[in-house]
């Protein structure tokens, strides 16, 4: 029995890879589209077709790169675990 | 209530149309409140009364969990914001969104902790009453000004509903809307509490794409005629869609400042609120909460763009200028949007069903919201305070449960006592507070005792009060406190701090706050440590 989790105890508890890289990105794009918004508004209300201006094509980016960073962090994280819980029924 | 009273004070609506609507609504709410009484927990257990047992599927917690997230304050104020400031309340809009990014990399790790409280995930950091105590003093005071907040709200709401006006009639609406949430967390539980989000969502979703599709229907279905409308309508046309409208009072770099502030405060605050937390606790396990999350941020993200568009759509139909001199915070914008939608004063069938369906998903909203945040302060009452620091834990399940449900009416009836006070104040300042407390104690506090394991009880108390006393210490020094026109005591000058939002303060002050205590408190528990063991 103590051989059986031996390996998992000298683990030490690594980093959430998943966790972190969805942070990360939807960190970093939200503080650059902050810092555009304060300094930069005449670029932010260029019209890009229509009424649509930059600004707004921007949020509506943000929101589907949430969308789909977060579908893609989820499905990770279950695969990681999955392989751990198999380690664990050798 | 006098039916005279009702019917000879003037309104939007005419006689036969407010009577309609009326008794629309009440068909509509009676059975719902029955429900939600009824499936009560049936024994007297403290999991089924906090957390419903632990059973909750993934997408029905997903639509419980959109309704905690989607307060009355959410709703109808960012409505408001996007009519009135159009860019910058777009931006308000994601970034309500994207503090689902925050909950979702929180969801793991707070339900493998999960008890019943924060005092529990806190205190497996540091048992002891200490961190108990500071932890119920925290979420009391995230949660009651919000509680505040939202049922002044649902007062302004519901007598522009009946058309009533005047300081006595929102004082009794917020008393019996108070009322009637009060009996429902007492005698529902969070089993009640689940049954009227999962309604309330369904209803709220449901008015949100009528009023969409009923809109775009009048705008011909095309983005750039309501873009164009809502520019002319907000009075600003020129910058209505370009930022810095929302703090175009102040100077510049202040102006700066605070739409950071403002936004950080909103990602980082709304995820940590109490009860949106305790609500984690009913999924069944650690990736059940995290695929909670996930469909919540779906559920969520179409909402905020149908958001979107009825504020564009009110600022075109209904005016910046009505909407601000209706409901300074722009809390009347989806009421007004709604009965200029359904045709003005006299309206037909399929008008007042509009207006029934929208003003019934307000007040489910308010009443939902509130029983969720009177259940997560009655849960720090009863379960950290009185279970474990007065009783030591030495009591029964009846009894806690019994304590639980005499907290959330104590709870509830501070709440209801402080919103009549308070009505008729301009109450933006609370619900900034609330907020500020969530970001800059509860954020701080979770992340150190969830991810670092060098985190400490001296620590954990220092990043909570010093960031508690941070965020209400320098909210009461700005000016939206006092010395400004728009302020709470306009008066009043201890208006030293210049910010609107104190996050941009506060937050890093926790932070470091927690560090060094841990640093200054580690000498002391491995003394301690050594003690035990010798």
């Amino acid at each position: 029995m103590a051989q059986q989790h031996a390996p998992l105890l000298h683990h030490r508890p690594r980093p959430d890879r998943p966790g972190l890289s969805f942070a990360v990105v939807n960190g970093l794009t939200f503080s650059v589209h902050l810092l555009l918004a304060c300094s930069a508004a005449d670029f932010m209300a260029t019209r890009v077709w229509g009424k649509t201006t930059i600004g707004v094509l921007a949020l509506l980016i943000q929101g589907f790169l949430l969308v789909w960073t977060a579908a893609r962090y989820d499905r990770r994280a279950d695969q990681r675990v999955v392989p751990q819980e198999q380690e664990l029924d050798y | 209530m006098n039916p005279e009273i009702l019917l000879a004070a003037p309104g939007a609506l005419d006689r036969d149309t407010r009577a309609l609507v009326l008794v629309g609504f009440l068909t509509f709410i009676v059975p719902i409140l029955f429900i939600c009484v009824l499936s009560g927990p049936e024994r007297d257990r403290v999991n089924d009364f906090y957390t419903a047992g632990r059973t909750v599927a993934p997408l029905r917690g997903a639509l419980v969990l959109a309704g905690v997230y989607l307060s009355a304050a959410t709703v109808l104020g960012t409505t408001g914001s996007v009519a009135v400031f159009g860019y910058d309340g777009l931006f308000i809009a994601m970034c309500t969104f994207l503090s689902l990014g925050v909950l979702l990399l929180l969801a793991r790790p707070l339900r493998e902790r999960a008890g019943y409280t924060l005092g529990d995930i806190f205190a497996l950091r540091a048992p002891g009453p200490a961190a108990r105590i500071a932890a119920a003093v925290v979420t009391l005071s995230a949660c009651v000004p919000y509680l505040v907040v939202q049922l002044s709200g649902a007062g302004v709401t519901t007598t522009a509903l009946l058309g009533l006006s005047g300081a006595g009639a929102e004082q009794t609406a917020v008393i019996m809307i108070g009322a009637l949430v009060v009996c429902a967390t007492v005698f529902g539980g969070m089993r009640g509490t689940i049954v009227i989000q999962v309604i309330k969502t369904v209803v709220l979703l449901s008015a949100a794409l009528a009023v969409t599709a009923v809109l775009l229907h009048q705008f011909h279905w095309s983005g750039d005629s309501l873009i164009d409308a809502a520019g002319q309508g907000s009075g600003r046309p020129a910058g209505y869609m370009s930022p810095g409208l929302r703090f175009a009072g102040s100077p510049d770099p202040e102006s700066t400042l605070d739409f950071i502030g403002l936004m950080i405060t909103i990602v980082l605050g709304v995820a940590c609120l109490p009860h949106v937390s305790m609500q984690l606790g009913t999924a069944p396990d650690a990736a059940a909460a995290r695929r909670t999350v996930r469909h919540t941020i779906g559920i969520v993200g179409a909402f905020c763009l149908t958001l979107a568009l009825m504020g564009f759509a009110a600022a075109a139909l209904v005016g910046a200028p009505a909407i601000m001199a209706a409901d300074p915070g722009g809390n009347t914008t989806l009421l007004m949007l709604t009965g200029e939608l359904a045709g003005g004063s006299s309206t037909n069938t399929g008008g007042a069903f509009l207006v029934v369906l929208v003003s019934s998903a307000v007040f489910l909203t308010t009443l939902a919201v509130v029983a969720s945040i009177t259940l997560a302060a009655a849960a720090a009452v009863a379960h950290d305070l009185y279970t474990h620091v007065l009783r030591r834990g030495r009591t029964t399940e009846g009894r806690e449960v019994a304590a639980a449900r005499l907290a959330s009416a104590g709870v509830g009836v501070l709440s209801i006592g402080l919103a009549v006070w308070v009505q008729g104040w301009n109450v933006l300042f609370l619900s900034a507070l609330s907020l500020a407390v969530a970001a800059s104690c509860l954020l701080p506090a979770l992340v150190y005792s969830l991810f670092w394991s060098g985190y400490t009880r001296t620590g954990l108390l220092w990043t909570l009060y010093g960031g508690l006393g941070c965020a209400i210490g320098l909210q009461i020094s700005g000016p939206v406190f006092s010395g400004s026109p728009s302020a709470l005591f306009p008066d009043w000058h201890l208006d030293w701090f210049p910010l609107q939002t104190v996050v941009l303060v506060s937050m890093p002050a926790a932070f470091l706050l927690g560090a060094l205590g841990s640093v200054m408190g580690k000498q002391r528990v491995r003394e301690v440590a050594e003690h035990a063991r010798a």
